[in-house]
């Protein structure tokens, strides 16, 4: 990852929030706007940076200690290392992504245009958001299936090739029906014409709770069932970065529970991407909770639920939280529905 | 009953047959009484069962020429865009020119033998062979090549293992319109030069306005037709058992 990245991401990683920061930072020689905690405009050449070196004249970078809304992010995701120095050039740990100046056009409507964004390394990242807000394209941008318009990039500061660290689970379990369920399971090394690890096939099957369902066919098994066995499979790539589309939306409360606790017991500790439209499997399920929102679509400052995931669903915290967000989401739906004649909600007045 | 139930209708074909014959009183060689075809058939089994061995071979030569060289070429047209546009107005081409028009010039080629009535089986049926089978590897579910992509799976084993198998019912589909009409090619082609085969038999007894016999031949020749269709539609079935069908009840 170039050497200017990383200092980007110090910033926003530093202050998130960066109320007090709005205006111009100096970054050799050249001066690179910063508003609401986000670079808008990128150094385009390489240098040895020097605005993270000292204070910068006239400007605090250093975040107001009296201003509740800003300083280093509250809560640490739970693998994260503790980051105390805002002033340190290492501060980008190994396996974040950093997807910088994505847009996003259909047509004349523009869906997001110059986001920046960042994935933590070992946390869950939810983005929350509601339909048609560009959510799923900007997971599949990350995931290599959608093209990033120039100059859109993404990048990784992990040691190996970004696109064999992801994996990729979508709201349909897309498993194959002539493939038995140990056969879906193995499917990665299959297509990549590597031998198929059959014990630790049997293992997987164990640990998602469907041992000896094995030689099954994936239409004998229930929805959840199914989504299980997907979340095998995602398993079986055992890779860095796990990227998830809506994974859980099409099953029913009980069962979406289930599966919501069981992927963050088997995916503990990598890196998650999570796209919802549901408030509380994010709060649930989040170290980080994005809303994102608007026309072009923003994403906003994370919400930092406490406590480890999969949080209980009758936490106050939680449930507070949950109005918050519905809240934002239902005035974004407002902003998005204004010429749609579409009656808004009141999710927000209660 | 379900086994019954065509040979009520059969029975009942007939009786109606039957019936106009009576009413009409239709001269014998323009509509023969059931009765009549039934004794030609039994009179010339020999003669007729020796053609339609030759006509069978034929049928199922081609068909099995047709269905190898539609399937290869369906996968060279999914994987090569460059294939696609050479091949595909061939393929075009290759089912709008009538059979019939090509009878004469394949057996001016290829001889009186079966050669010239396998090519033009092989003419018939290579289409809708093809055409399906494209087809069905060009709908492959989005969301299995997204997941292939991101699982950095190889081009070809993507298309062996989730573009193939995908596209397997749609073969299916035009494998089985392939088999009903692969007795036409075989037929014309006799019809217009050969010293065997039902087709043979067929144009040989019309010059002699046998029409009972004809009538047995043909009748044979449906016999063929719709035993090759129901073997190979369970066949179809059995390969695909993860296809959803209403015929068979859904296995829990």
């Amino acid at each position: 990852m170039p050497r200017y990245q990383q200092n980007i991401v110090s910033v926003i990683r530093h202050f998130p929030k960066f109320n007090p920061v709005r205006g111009l930072i100096q970054y050799d020689s050249r001066d690179v706007d910063i508003a609401d905690g986000r670079l808008h405009s990128l150094p385009t050449h390489l240098g040895e940076p020097t605005w993270l070196r000292g204070p910068i004249p006239g400007r605090p970078l250093e975040p107001d200690p009296d201003n509740t809304g800003v300083g280093r992010r509250g809560v640490m995701c739970p693998s994260s290392v503790d980051k105390t120095n805002p002033h340190s050039d290492d501060s980008v740990v190994s396996g974040d992504i950093v997807v910088s100046r994505a847009s996003l056009t259909y047509g004349a409507t523009c869906l997001f245009e110059n986001l920046d964004f960042i994935i933590e390394s070992g946390c869950w990242t939810c983005i929350l958001g509601p339909s048609g807000v560009g959510k799923t394209t900007l997971l599949r941008m990350i995931a290599g299936l959608a093209a990033i318009p120039a100059p859109g990039r993404i990048d990784w500061s992990g040691e190996q090739n970004f696109s064999q660290q992801v994996s990729y689970m979508a709201q349909d379990d897309l498993l194959m029906p002539w493939l038995t369920v140990a056969q879906n399971i193995g499917l990665g090394n299959k297509l990549r014409g590597k031998p198929v690890d059959h014990s630790n096939i049997e293992k997987m099957l164990g640990r998602i709770g469907l041992a000896g369902f094995g030689d099954r066919r994936p239409q004998s098994l229930s929805g959840g069932q199914r989504q299980r066995v997907a979340l095998a499979r995602t398993l079986m790539e055992d890779r860095a970065i796990t990227l998830m589309d809506e994974p859980f939306s099409a099953l029913d409360t009980i069962t979406r529970g289930r599966l919501q606790e069981l992927a963050v017991e088997l995916l503990g500790g990598r890196t998650v991407l999570l796209v919802t439209h549901d408030p509380l499997e994010a709060l649930r399920l989040g170290d980080k909770v994005h809303v994102m929102s608007g026309r072009p679509a923003d994403i906003s400052a994370p919400i930092t639920p406490s406590g480890p995931a999969p949080r209980p669903v009758n936490d106050p915290e939680i449930l507070h939280l949950q109005g918050e967000l519905l809240g934002q989401l239902s005035a974004a739906d407002q902003v998005i529905t204004a010429n749609e004649n579409r009656p808004p909600s009141n999710w927000s007045n209660q | 009953m379900k086994f019954f139930r065509p040979i009520i209708t059969f029975f009942g074909l007939v009786a109606a047959w039957q019936f106009i014959v009576e009413i009409t009183n239709v001269q014998r060689f323009i509509l023969p009484p059931p009765i009549d075809v039934f004794s030609a058939l039994i009179d010339q089994r020999r003669i007729l069962l020796g053609h339609a061995g030759t006509t069978l071979t034929e049928i199922i030569l081609g068909l099995v020429i047709a269905t190898l060289l539609g399937t290869v070429t369906a996968l060279c047209m999914a994987q090569f865009r460059q294939a696609r546009n050479w091949v595909l107005p061939v393929l075009v081409v290759s089912q709008a020119l009538p059979v019939f028009a090509l009878a004469p010039i394949l057996v001016l080629w290829l001889g009186f033998g079966m050669a010239s009535k396998v090519a033009m089986a092989v003419l018939i049926i290579y289409f809708p062979v093809t055409a399906t089978f494209y087809d069905g590897l060009r709908r492959t579910n989005p969301g299995w090549l997204d997941l292939a992509a991101t699982m950095n799976a190889l081009p070809w084993r993507v298309l062996l293992h989730v573009r193939l198998p995908a596209a397997l019912p749609a073969f299916a589909s035009g494998l089985r319109v392939a088999t009903a009409v692969a007795p036409i090619g075989a037929i014309v082609g006799e019809w217009v030069g050969s010293s065997s085969g039902l087709g043979h038999y067929l144009w040989r007894m019309n010059g002699n306005a046998k029409t009972a016999e004809m009538f047995a031949a043909l009748f044979v020749l449906s016999v063929i037709a719709v035993t090759l269709y129901f073997i190979v539609d369970d066949l179809l079935r059995r390969i695909l058992p993860w296809q959803p069908d209403r015929d068979t009840p859904p296995s829990t």
